[in-house]
């Protein structure tokens, strides 16, 4: 079968990049091996800086009425077991990402893109260097798609991206993260969510180590009204593990036993279906995520960021240019190598800055022990602090560190409240 | 004659022990016809239009032909393997079947321009979803995907972030046709540890044949009726936990079929469900609705509306090709398998025959429920020579094997028309006579 683009992977990155290209007027076809709606483990973030794409995309209600986290309050924990709270505004939604995914998939299908679910791409095919589609198995027997371009959206495993030569993460930037529903949490405050950035509880006494990986979070998000369900989980560098010699399973653990609010939250919780990990490469700039006849989106272009290593947005605003690029590559016919780099050029001038500024965050604040602390110290000077997210809380110090009127919340920025 | 004649246990000895040589389609004709869906009735519809002598492409979007024989029934009903072969003597004899092609807006385009007739036999590939609250709870599923899974050996539980137990899961199936009953008795074989099908219709206004019921009955499945789903209940999201479901207090289905039903909100009744299989009906895709009134566009099958089963949605097609060869030549072909109207000959109380007995039929072998639950192998056998003799050309009990001489003419009638052929007795007085 031929199509004028074919898109793999319908998560967040592949169905907005579907949605943008049939509101181009092309032919597209969007699969995945899943059926929808699927299970995603993930720590469910979608960011605010998508809210101005889900009013585009009409859908802003819906995952709006789907939010899951309960969060009136966060809860920071820091160096030498600081503590403080913060009221919350708005921030990141964290709606299930067998929910929210869904729902932006059918904003795909309600602007006209063929879907087709159960379709597992194993293979590009690739004549004279250019891609011209991809070779899978649906139902188990093989089965191609033409097509003029292909966007390639499966995720962090994607052997797709792979074969393009096209799997990037910068050293230091190699996530693990797990996370499971908890039940049975103690003296969480309803509508409190734990945010851990302490590392006292750590094993290694290498503080070299701590401090080249602080930024490690570890999560605790209150699910219900009472406190007794939340959603628990932590990011960690492949390095760190190799230089604790843990397990993420074991270093999790171990922070459970041996951490404040491990202790005081889940000492006696349960993990209702166990602990599930993923993968998130990531990197402090946008990389090549393009070849002749391809566009690549999301965690399949290691696209999530260095510092809170979250990865809708960028697989979002990467399908939403990438129609921008195809709607001129077949405008003039044109899908050379070097007509498809504009894509990394148009998400690199909207990432790439602000990314420095996140590098600069975990070296200069989160990655500086003395100078976390002192954040957390301030900030609990200073109760009515507004919108702690990505950095928000930050702008007032950042500006005193950094000298400089450089907007940290780009989330508010993009939402029109800053 | 009592009972009805087992026309599913004789063809089924047919198709199991004979196999079919069509001969090879020859074109007559200029007109090129596009097929879309390769199903049964796409398939019917292909071989009889290119028997007429037309070039026919048929054009199937998944990667094998079938249809909802090999897409949702399960194995257990339908023997795969003579469907496969049906088929490929479909092919031999020259019919062009395009797998993987499936037909988008523009893709239709092309074929409009290519083709002088495109007929859309698509079919109703995706299960209604009544998106109650819950409805993207990890553990509820729609009918056809379901079905699906398990006919390609596909694990249901494939992604290692789900959350529910569908292996020795409880299981809840919403709806009362054929599909939901096959859902049913397939969850059983899939290890679920307890099934129970629940059903807006009681008694006989349930959709499945009660024949299936039965079956399903045997092998351990629950049926409750006049019940409605109104919410998939979760403890911690998102793993589900329970159905809660409203009495229906009146049920109504017009002459087309339509439902309406009233439920009460306060007579609610929960039910423990690891995993729920909604099937409660199925939609074609949209993109067809555009086509409808086109002159050079025909539908059949189960796009075409109404409550089709494969042998309605095969006899409708051979309807639909003389249509359209009908349409293109100019003249009316008869159909020989339309229904020929019957005149009953008046009954005279005086010659019914007062020494009739009860008809027993031989019964189609069926596996034992316990054994048969355990695999998919087919559930029906097969009847035996002679047991089909025994069905095909019994007794038909009419009584006359006995005749009385005074009123015999000896025209030689009830011996022509006898399937025994010579055992017509005739009582004389003081002895037997033949």
């Amino acid at each position: 079968m031929k199509r004028q683009v074919v898109v793999v992977g319908a998560g967040p990155g592949g169905s907005s990049a579907a949605f943008y290209l049939a509101q181009k007027g092309l032919d597209v076809i969007l699969v995945d091996k899943e059926t929808f709606p699927r299970e995603k483990v993930c720590g469910d973030a979608y960011q605010s800086s998508l809210y101005p794409l889900f009013k585009e995309m009409g859908i802003y209600e819906e995952m709006e009425a789907n939010l899951q986290v309960m969060a009136k309050y966060i809860r920071q924990f820091g160096p030498g077991e600081e503590e403080v709270v913060f009221k919350v505004e708005s921030g990141e939604w964290a709606i299930p990402r067998r929910i929210g995914d869904d729902i932006i998939r059918r904003a795909a299908v309600r602007a006209g893109v063929e879907w087709m679910e159960g379709f597992e791409g194993t293979e590009l095919i690739i004549k004279k260097g250019r891609v011209m589609g991809v070779k899978g198995i649906y139902n188990n027997q093989d089965m191609i798609i033409e097509a003029d371009l292909t966007v390639i959206a499966n995720g962090s495993h994607s052997i797709l991206a792979r074969q393009l030569g096209i799997f990037n993460n910068d050293p230091g930037l190699y996530m693990f993260a797990i996370r499971g529903y908890w039940e049975n949490v103690k003296n969480l405050e309803p509508g409190t969510c734990c945010w851990v950035y302490d590392t006292d509880w750590m094993p290694v006494v290498d503080q070299a180590l701590v401090d080249e990986h602080f930024f490690q979070p570890i999560w605790i998000n209150s699910l219900d009204e009472e406190g007794t369900k939340a959603s628990v989980g932590c990011c960690v560098s492949e390095g760190l593990l190799r230089g604790h010699g843990m397990s993420i399973d074991e270093y999790f653990n171990y922070w459970l036993k041996h951490s404040v609010p491990g202790n005081r939250y889940l000492k006696d919780a349960r993990c209702v279906d166990g602990m599930k990990g993923w993968r998130l490469p990531c990197c402090s700039k946008i990389e090549k995520n393009y070849a002749a006849g391809a566009m690549v989106i999301g965690d399949a272009a290691s696209a999530p960021d260095p510092c809170y290593y979250y990865g809708v947005s960028p697989a979002m605003y990467g399908g939403k240019f990438c129609a921008d690029i195809a709607e001129e590559a077949f405008a003039e016919n044109d899908f050379s190598e070097e007509k498809l780099s504009e894509f990394q050029k148009r998400l690199g001038a909207m990432y790439d800055p602000i990314w420095a500024q996140y590098v600069e965050i975990r070296k200069k604040i989160v990655g500086n022990r003395d100078v976390a602390r002192d954040l957390i110290l301030t900030c609990r000077n200073k109760p009515e602090y507004p919108d702690i997210y990505y950095g928000a809380c930050f702008s007032e110090y950042m500006q005193k560190v950094f000298n400089s009127s450089a907007k940290m919340s780009f989330g508010n920025q993009l939402a029109g409240r800053d | 004659m009592d009972h009805p004649l087992k026309i599913r246990g004789i063809k089924k000895y047919l198709s199991v022990t004979q196999d079919i040589d069509l001969p090879k389609y020859r074109k007559l004709y200029d007109e090129t016809i596009a097929i879309i869906g390769a199903g049964p009735a796409g398939l019917t519809a292909s071989h009889y239009l290119a028997s007429m002598g037309y070039e026919v492409t048929v054009f199937e979007s998944t990667a094998e032909a079938g249809g909802m024989l090999k897409q949702g029934i399960p194995e257990f009903r339908l023997n795969r393997e003579l469907v496969d072969r049906d088929i490929a003597r479909l092919e031999e004899a020259g019919l062009d079947i395009r797998l993987n092609s499936r037909i988008s807006r523009h893709r239709m385009e092309e074929l409009r321009d290519k083709y002088d007739i495109v007929l859309i036999a698509a079919g109703t590939p995706n299960s209604k979803s009544l998106e109650l609250p819950g409805w993207r709870l990890a553990g509820v599923m729609p009918a056809l995907t379901f079905m699906r899974q398990v006919n390609h050996n596909m694990e249901a539980e494939r992604h290692v972030g789900q959350i529910f137990n569908f292996k020795d899961g409880e299981a809840v199936i919403i709806g009362g046709g054929s599909v939901a009953v096959d859902a049913a008795r397939t969850a059983i074989r899939t290890g679920a540890s307890k099934v129970t099908v629940v059903s807006l219709e009681t008694g006989s206004d349930l959709p499945a044949h009660p024949w299936e019921k039965a079956e399903a009955e045997e092998e351990g499945v629950v049926f409750i009726g006049g019940y409605s789903p109104v919410e998939y209940q979760a403890d911690l999201f998102p793993a589900l936990k329970s159905v809660k479901f409203a009495k229906v207090t009146s049920f109504e289905k017009d002459e087309n079929g339509k439902i309406s039903f009233v439920t009460d909100p306060e007579d609610t009744m929960e039910i423990k469900a690891d995993w729920v299989v909604e099937a409660i009906g199925q939609a074609p895709d949209s993109i067809w609705k555009e086509y409808e009134d086109e002159k050079d566009i025909f539908f059949a099958g189960d796009i075409a509306g109404g409550n089709c089963s494969v042998v309605d949605a095969m006899a409708n097609w051979r309807e639909a090709a003389i249509r359209i060869d009908a349409a293109l030549r100019g003249r009316e072909t008869k159909n020989d398998m339309q229904e020929h109207s019957l005149t009953l000959a008046p009954v005279m109380e005086k010659i019914f025959p007062y020494n009739r007995r009860k008809n027993v039929r031989p019964e189609i072998p069926k596996r034992k429920a316990e054994e048969r639950i355990r695999d998919f192998g087919e559930a029906e056998g097969v009847l035996a020579e002679e047991q089909l003799r025994e069905e095909i050309l019994s007794c038909l009990q009419c009584g006359y094997e006995v005749v009385d001489p005074e009123k015999c003419i000896a025209c030689g009638m009830c011996q022509k028309l006898c399937p025994k052929g010579d055992v017509i007795t005739m009582e004389a007085k003081g002895g037997n006579a033949r």
